[in-house]
């Protein structure tokens, strides 16, 4: 799919998303969620957002406002066990470099990818370890 | 389109380029007859243009809307979800249609972790 304008999520991506939320739930166990659209709080608001969620303390939400070019990865308390926050910026790092191009669903493709391989990557070291 | 630019342009070249193989060669069997052979009348310059020029034409056409067809359907049913842009939109994996993770080291509820807070990360571009 190619890039879209800021806001514009067509039926198609938004199905797209939704695998790329399944298989990083699959990857590290997580539950993830993805809000795209604006929100009122700042950071307090995503966080409000994440509380709502059947899990809080498992979950993941990744929150884009395009309009207000903003970003935020919550994590909740457990979820940032095998998530770390030095994974989340990195994550934050290659979604904001296809927001800046107007490409909302390849930086979320991008950063739902990264959030997943890392909290996989910490799942299988753990089980490694003796 | 590009690429259906780029097919046509690469069939020419190669038509050009038998043609112009082949034409030495034919002139230099002209007038030659074979035991056996029955060259039959030939085709009338109408018939040679429709055989070695409109059936391939034709068939590069056919396969050419078979090929791009799909994407052109495709591309008008997603001009269609635009009523949906610009809408907040709220996706999340299917968390109670999987199995908690366990084993070693895995995280549970009573799992090891000292953290209280939330965790993440904040960017604007």
């Amino acid at each position: 799919m190619g890039p879209v304008p800021a806001g514009d999520l067509t039926a198609a991506q938004r199905a797209e998303v939704q695998r790329l939320l399944e298989h990083a739930e699959r990857q590290s166990g997580l539950t993830f969620s993805a809000y795209v659209g604006p929100w009122e709080g700042g950071r307090p608001g995503v966080e409000a957002m994440l509380e709502r969620l059947a899990n809080p303390d498992r979950s993941v939400l990744v929150a884009v406002d395009p309009a207000g070019r903003q970003l935020e990865i919550v994590t909740g308390r457990l979820a940032r066990v095998p998530l770390d926050d030095r994974a989340c910026g990195l994550a934050a790092l290659s979604m904001t470099s296809a927001f800046t191009t107007g490409d909302i669903m390849g930086g979320l493709r991008d950063g739902l990818s990264v959030l997943g391989e890392q909290a996989r990557r910490m799942r299988v070291e753990w089980v490694d370890q003796p | 389109m590009r690429s259906l630019l780029a097919s046509v342009a690469a069939a020419t070249v190669l038509a050009v380029t038998s043609l112009a193989l082949a034409g030495p060669v034919a002139a230099s069997e002209r007038g030659v007859v074979y035991d056996g052979d029955d060259p039959g009348p030939g085709y009338t310059p109408l018939e040679a243009l429709a055989l070695f020029v409109g059936i391939p034409a034709l068939s590069l056409i056919i396969i050419a809307v078979a090929v791009y067809a799909p994407g052109w359907v495709k591309g008008r049913s997603s001009s269609t979800d635009v009523a949906l842009a610009g809408e907040p939109v709220w996706l999340s994996s299917p968390s109670g249609a999987m199995a908690a993770p366990s084993g070693p080291g895995m995280i549970t509820p009573g799992g090891p972790t000292d953290h209280e807070e939330r965790g993440g990360a904040s960017a604007r571009w």
